[in-house]
């Protein structure tokens, strides 16, 4: 029987997971209203929601659905890993923060999950309509769980300035959408690749219609000069959201813009679009390495170096060829690891939430707490790329294909930012056991059994990956030549 | 292509010259009294009674903006039942009733949680 002329037998498993997770958002909504005594158990009812999502991966059946505008392949399943992999990461570290903050409730994990839904629906969109409407739905949800502290101002400012400003870069991308349907007569991936095989790469309105939907994506990436908003945002927002909004949203973001330019692939040799995006990944290493230098507070810290990391990550798009979009596959997943573990750590530390968090508040850490202190410094060194973590490899493989496809100077300027990171990556390390605390002034990690459990995540993640990094680049590696044209 | 666009140039260049023109003379010919019922919003109009920019308690806008939420639920439900009389026979009949029951669905689960979260009390 069938439904619908656009309605492929076989879709309820195409959007599996999707549906999963909707429906244990709507649970535990439902939960947070009806049992306020159940508060207790949301979260590890939240993580059973995730654990059950990331095994319906495997029932998922590979294809196109739904009238071609959703794809289901190898890429989007590691995208979707990477997605499920930072929320589960989030939860844990939001179980003891959220209950030592006295705001837990079942809308917060509800709103992770539906958040996690619009990023799978960027990652699979094989229409430009679909990627905006996930990116909405994650937005709003990122709007709200930014300004989870509702009485606390920072909380509620850095929500309104990411509400106001991702308003107004939702308008860019729906303007630049609007001009590719112009230009293209599609807003299909693949109808638009067949129209820009033919198009004129002088088309004043393509250009335009480029650089609108850069701005706009440029600002959801975090990528300087649209990256004004990450240190406030970061700063009032819960620190596991601050590390998770860190992440996952760049990395839907990245897959997305991918989709994009290889549909474009044919144009993208004549024009200077690659220009745009090779300036905005100088302007993000340069600008993030040098701002993060100056940062004392370390949430602000790492937003700046998240923007220095997207830098990198763009140079990947450079080039855009199966073991590029590999390395951004292993880039983010990488990523997820250390920085939702280095936010992680700060979230455990009980402070309030007003102040901010200083490098002051970690002196003397890593002898107060050895295990904390260790997990900060695994994060740390693989921040800034040092062996044998997984940092390095993801940088290195980076690298490698800015190389290998004769983008030498941008490789050149990444390495040279990431020699400048070391510093104040390592200044971190420096504070945690050659400082010591001030006097009477000694703040203790808060952290219980599943902050812990997250850290053992992180810590043996990062060393995973960065010993046997094989086998993950093998994966990464077939299903991005699957993705490719 | 911006040919065919001359002759909007040419209107607003009119509705410039033309307002300015106007408003330009009323400013030079006409008397300039400022009494205070001159001065009011609304000069032949029921007197203000207060400022207009107090603090509205913030219960108001909650009970607004879910007004406006199941309102729209009723809007998008028009149009549906507009095309559903005769698509039923189709061989989406079945698509688009399920659609509906799931777009009702999740409103109604919404419906429940405000309900439960006492959004609906005023105290």
């Amino acid at each position: 029987m069938t439904l619908h002329p656009l309605i492929e037998p076989g879709w309820v498993n195409a959007i599996l997971p999707e549906l999963v997770l909707c429906v244990g958002g709507l649970l535990l909504m439902l939960l947070g209203a009806f049992g306020a005594r159940l508060r207790g158990i949301t979260a590890p009812l939240a993580l059973i929601v995730f654990i059950v999502t990331a095994w319906s991966e495997k029932l998922v059946l590979a294809g196109t659905f739904f009238g071609g505008t959703y794809e289901i392949s190898g890429i989007t399943r590691i995208f979707d890993i990477t997605f499920l992999l930072s929320a589960i990461l989030a939860t844990l570290f939001a179980r003891e923060y959220l209950e030592r903050e006295g705001i837990e409730g079942g809308e917060f994990y509800a709103l992770l999950m539906w958040a996690t839904v619009g990023m799978m629906m960027m990652a699979k969109g094989l229409d430009l309509l679909i990627v905006i409407l996930g990116l909405e739905l994650l937005s709003i949800c990122i709007f709200v769980l930014v300004g989870y502290h509702r009485r606390i101002p920072v909380s509620n400012e850095a929500s309104l300035k990411y509400f106001l400003m991702g308003a107004f870069a939702t308008g860019f991308i729906l303007y630049g959408t609007a001009l590719f349907y112009g230009a293209t007569r599609s807003t299909n991936f693949t109808e638009m690749a067949r129209a820009f095989s033919t198009a004129d790469p002088n088309n004043v309105l393509l250009s335009i219609a480029f650089v609108l939907l850069m701005s706009g994506l440029g600002f959801k990436l975090a990528a300087a000069p649209f990256h004004g908003w990450a240190p406030d945002v970061y700063q009032g927002a819960p620190s596991p959201i601050a590390g998770w909004l860190s992440v996952a949203p760049k990395a839907a973001t990245l897959i997305a813009l991918v989709r994009l330019l290889s549909a474009m692939l044919p144009m993208l040799q004549f024009s200077l679009w690659m220009k745009m995006i090779a300036a905005l990944s100088v302007l993000s290493m340069v600008i993030g390495n040098a701002a993060a230098i100056a940062q004392r507070d370390l949430k602000r810290m790492l937003a700046y170096s998240g923007i220095a990391h997207v830098g990198y990550m763009l140079i990947a798009l450079l080039s855009l060829r199966d073991d590029s979009v590999a390395a951004i596959a292993v880039y983010t997943i990488t990523y997820a690891l250390m920085n939702i573990g280095a936010f992680g750590v700060v979230s455990t530390l009980a402070k309030n939430q007003n102040d901010p968090q200083t490098l002051d508040d970690i002196a003397g850490l890593g002898f107060r707490s050895p295990f904390s202190g260790l997990a900060l410094t695994v994060c740390m060194f693989s921040l800034s790329g040092l062996p044998p973590t997984a940092g390095f490899i993801a940088k290195f493989y980076i690298f490698k294909t800015a190389v290998d496809s004769g983008h030498l100077a941008i490789a050149i300027v990444g390495i040279l930012t990431s020699i400048v990171s070391v510093y104040y990556y390592l200044r971190v390390v420096y504070y945690l056991y050659m400082k010591e605390p001030a006097e009477g002034y000694a703040i203790v990690p808060a952290g219980g059994i599943f902050a812990t459990g997250a850290l053992a995540i992180t810590m043996i993640g990062i060393f995973v990956i960065g010993l046997f990094p094989t086998p993950l680049f093998a994966m990464a590696g077939a299903a991005a030549r699957a993705l490719l044209p | 292509m911006t040919q065919s666009y001359f002759p909007i140039l040419i209107m607003l260049i009119l509705a410039v010259v033309i307002g300015a023109t106007i408003l330009g003379l009323n400013w030079v010919l006409g008397r300039h009294q400022r009494n205070p019922s001159k001065l009011s919003p609304y000069e032949s109009g029921v007197p203000p009674l207060d400022e207009n920019r107090k603090r509205i308690n913030v219960r108001f806008y909650q009970i607004a903006m879910l007004f406006i939420l199941f309102d729209i639920e009723a809007a998008f439900l028009y149009p549906w039942a507009v095309i559903y009389r005769d698509a039923a026979q189709g061989p989406s009949g079945m698509f688009l009733f399920g659609e509906m029951a799931v777009f009702i669905g999740l409103l109604a689960v919404g419906y429940v949680y405000v309900w439960k979260k006492k959004a609906f009390d005023w105290h």
